[in-house]
């Protein structure tokens, strides 16, 4: 860690950090260690065994891949309705405001079941669907789904408060300069709202990785098709396999590191663009 | 005639912004829309540049109705207040942004864009600053580089929204002899946007007083100053001080208040005196004020009733009478010019 010691009007840098690092041993190192001490009660090769077996790997590319995908809707369409919050009114405006956190106070399972009701086989939406032939519950595309409802505030509550911070006389500049609307989002609001762009992006990913009980119930949670891994961990703690299902975590915690960190690398990179720009200097 | 509006109106909710405005600005001029806050010299100046719709009414660019058209294919120059730069460009990228915007058939190439833009800067006189970004430079250069930004898609007229009101005073000069010079070379047809009447005054060939969304008067600044035609445009160029007319001359104060007998006397109007003259007026001394070449004292009308009204008078800075009048002595004012507004 860098510390970067310059003159601050809040003094007290020493107790505040101090504080930090003790607390977030407390809350996320020391059960992260945990983690990984029960793990070590497993050989290399046992644990290698473990977190490579063809249904577990299957279950990694099914959770990240799924998680991905539904990160990339949710930010299309996330950053759609910011936009339509902050730039529109209409009648119902605040009522849609509040309901975008509903995802936030759902109890998961609530959300899974009530998805289930609607798309399964069944489900008002589910079965027109699957006499077209698509099949939503019980496949990937429902878990997506799961997953885009359970992601969508977390872009649309990071992009807002920047969007409304965002001056429309910029906009106004570049339609006077003859710029098209296209090109004025491509080069004048996109690049302001890209570091916001990329938090909840990495925030709805995040949350799609982990998240388990909205998903288990649309999933279906068949070995090789449906299963995510948080199940596999579930199930694997059921039949009271400890050290298996800590190193599975193991291996998700370590790839969910990765991706973060990767993300995190691109925000400060564009964080330091920007300083630049804006002559902070760090 | 290069930009002509006809009768706009422009309402927000109850309130009107913009009332029945019809006016045609000369071409080549720099005009300045002089007047006080809320007045609608922006909602004049937005609508001219097709930001804003006015409910009615029409305008014209170079005899072409424009009414129509989006502010992107107006082809104006629109400079904000607070210069609105692309923050994360560079001040080259900057001013390039509305050439490389342009459609790829009208785009020029790379090297006719850096000329270009090198040229441009060198005409606000920033080119050493090219690659900095808007954050790294001052007001005054960030509002250079705005100018330079809109002169780069060679528009037809230059709308400036107060360009110069978020600089400090001696910037702000600076620029507007500047902004004069550069006129003076490019001869665009320029509307600027002030609500400072020195501003107006120094940099314009034109003004237009604008009050509550309506014009009051347009000339050229010596018949705004000198020859002032409603109440409002005289009260708002320069100070002045009320006077009311009654059978023995002028007094501070009428009885009742006549509106009909109300006449203005400018603060170098007054023949001021340490004796009573004939028809002059008593009025205490509160302060002197050194406003350069003149001094201007500030003097309480003495007046029978209880009521005080506060009279400037101008003085040169040289005038031995000064050396005489010290606080709270009595003053005797004898108004040399009045102007009465007859309505
Ligand atoms: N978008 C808007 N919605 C509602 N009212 C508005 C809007 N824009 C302007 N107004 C009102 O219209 C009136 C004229 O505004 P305008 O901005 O044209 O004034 P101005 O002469 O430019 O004043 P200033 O010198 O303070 O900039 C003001 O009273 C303002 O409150
Ligand atoms: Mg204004």
């Amino acid at each position: 860690m860098r510390l970067t010691k310059h003159y601050s009007v809040i003094p007290g840098l020493s107790l505040s950090l101090g504080y930090t690092l003790f607390y977030l041993g407390l809350i996320v190192l020391f059960p992260m260690a945990a983690l990984l001490g029960k793990t070590m009660s497993l050989s290399w090769p046992q644990f290698w065994a473990v977190v490579t077996e063809p249904q577990v790997v299957a279950s990694y590319k099914l959770t990240f891949g799924t998680a991905l995908v539904a990160a990339i809707i949710n930010l299309v369409f996330g950053t759609l309705v910011a936009w339509v919050l902050v730039r529109y009114s209409f009648t119902g405006k605040r009522l849609i405001d509040a309901l975008i956190d509903l995802p936030f106070a759902l109890p998961t399972a609530v959300a899974g079941i009530a998805l289930v009701a609607i798309y399964g086989p069944h489900g008002p939406i589910g079965a027109p669907l699957l006499a077209l032939g698509i099949k939503v519950a019980y496949t990937p595309l429902g878990i997506t789904l799961a997953l885009i409802f359970i992601g969508f505030p977390f872009v649309v509550r990071t992009v807002q408060p920047i969007l409304q911070d965002f001056e429309t006389e910029l906009e106004e500049a570049a339609a006077a300069l003859g710029a098209s609307r296209f090109y004025t989002i491509r080069r004048v609001i996109v690049p302001h709202l890209l570091p916001s762009l990329l938090t909840g992006f990495a925030l709805a990913f995040a949350r799609g990785v982990g998240e388990y009980g909205s998903v288990i119930f649309i999933a279906g949670n068949l070995p090789f098709a449906t299963e995510i891994t948080p199940l596999l961990i579930v199930a694997k703690l059921e039949q009271f396999n400890y050290a298996g299902a800590t190193a599975i975590a193991c291996a998700m915690m370590a790839f969910s590191l990765l991706m973060l960190f990767c993300i995190n690398s691109l925000q400060s990179w564009l964080e330091r663009r920007e300083q630049q720009h804006t002559g902070v200097m760090a | 005639m290069s930009i002509q509006v006809t009768g706009l109106y422009k309402h927000f909710g109850n309130f009107t912004a913009l009332d029945n405005v019809s006016i045609e600005f000369p071409t080549g001029g720099l005009v300045a829309l002089l007047g006080p806050s809320g007045c609608g010299k922006t909602s004049l100046l937005r609508v001219i540049a097709g930001l804003e719709r006015p409910d009615s009414g029409s305008v014209h660019i170079h005899g072409k109705d424009v009414s129509g058209l989006d502010i992107r294919d107006r082809q104006i120059g629109f400079v904000f207040q607070h210069y609105a730069l692309f923050r994360h460009m560079t001040v080259f990228e900057n001013v390039a942004f509305g050439l490389r915007a342009k459609p790829r058939s009208q785009r020029p190439n790379d090297t006719a864009i850096r000329a270009k833009v090198n040229q441009l800067l060198a005409l606000v006189q920033l080119e050493w600053l090219a690659d900095r970004y808007p954050a790294q430079l001052s007001g005054g250069q960030r509002q250079r580089v705005a100018l330079a930004r809109a002169l780069a898609v060679e528009p037809q007229v230059l709308l400036l929204d107060e360009p110069f009101g978020a600089l400090d005073a001696k910037v702000r000069k600076e620029l507007r002899r500047w902004l004069r010079q550069l006129h003076d070379e490019l001869h665009i047809t320029s509307l600027f946007v002030t609500h400072d009447q020195e501003e107006a005054l120094e940099v314009a060939d034109h003004i237009v007083i604008m009050n509550k969304g309506r014009i009051e008067q347009h000339g050229t600044p010596e018949q705004i100053y000198h020859a002032p035609q409603t109440e409002f445009v005289y009260q708002f160029i320069g100070s002045s001080n009320v006077l009311y007319h009654n059978d023995h001359g002028y007094s501070f104060a009428a009885d009742g208040q006549d509106e009909a007998l109300k006449s203005y006397c400018r603060p170098y109007d007054f023949q001021v005196s340490a004796e009573q003259q004939h028809g002059s007026l008593p009025a205490k001394v509160m302060r002197k004020l050194p406003l350069g070449n003149t001094i201007r004292i500030e003097a309480e009308a003495l007046l029978p009733m209880a009521e005080s009204a506060i009279i400037d008078v101008d003085l040169a800075h040289n005038d031995p009478l000064l050396a005489q009048i010290h606080q709270q002595d009595v003053i005797w004012l004898a108004p040399r010019r009045t102007v009465q507004f007859s309505r």
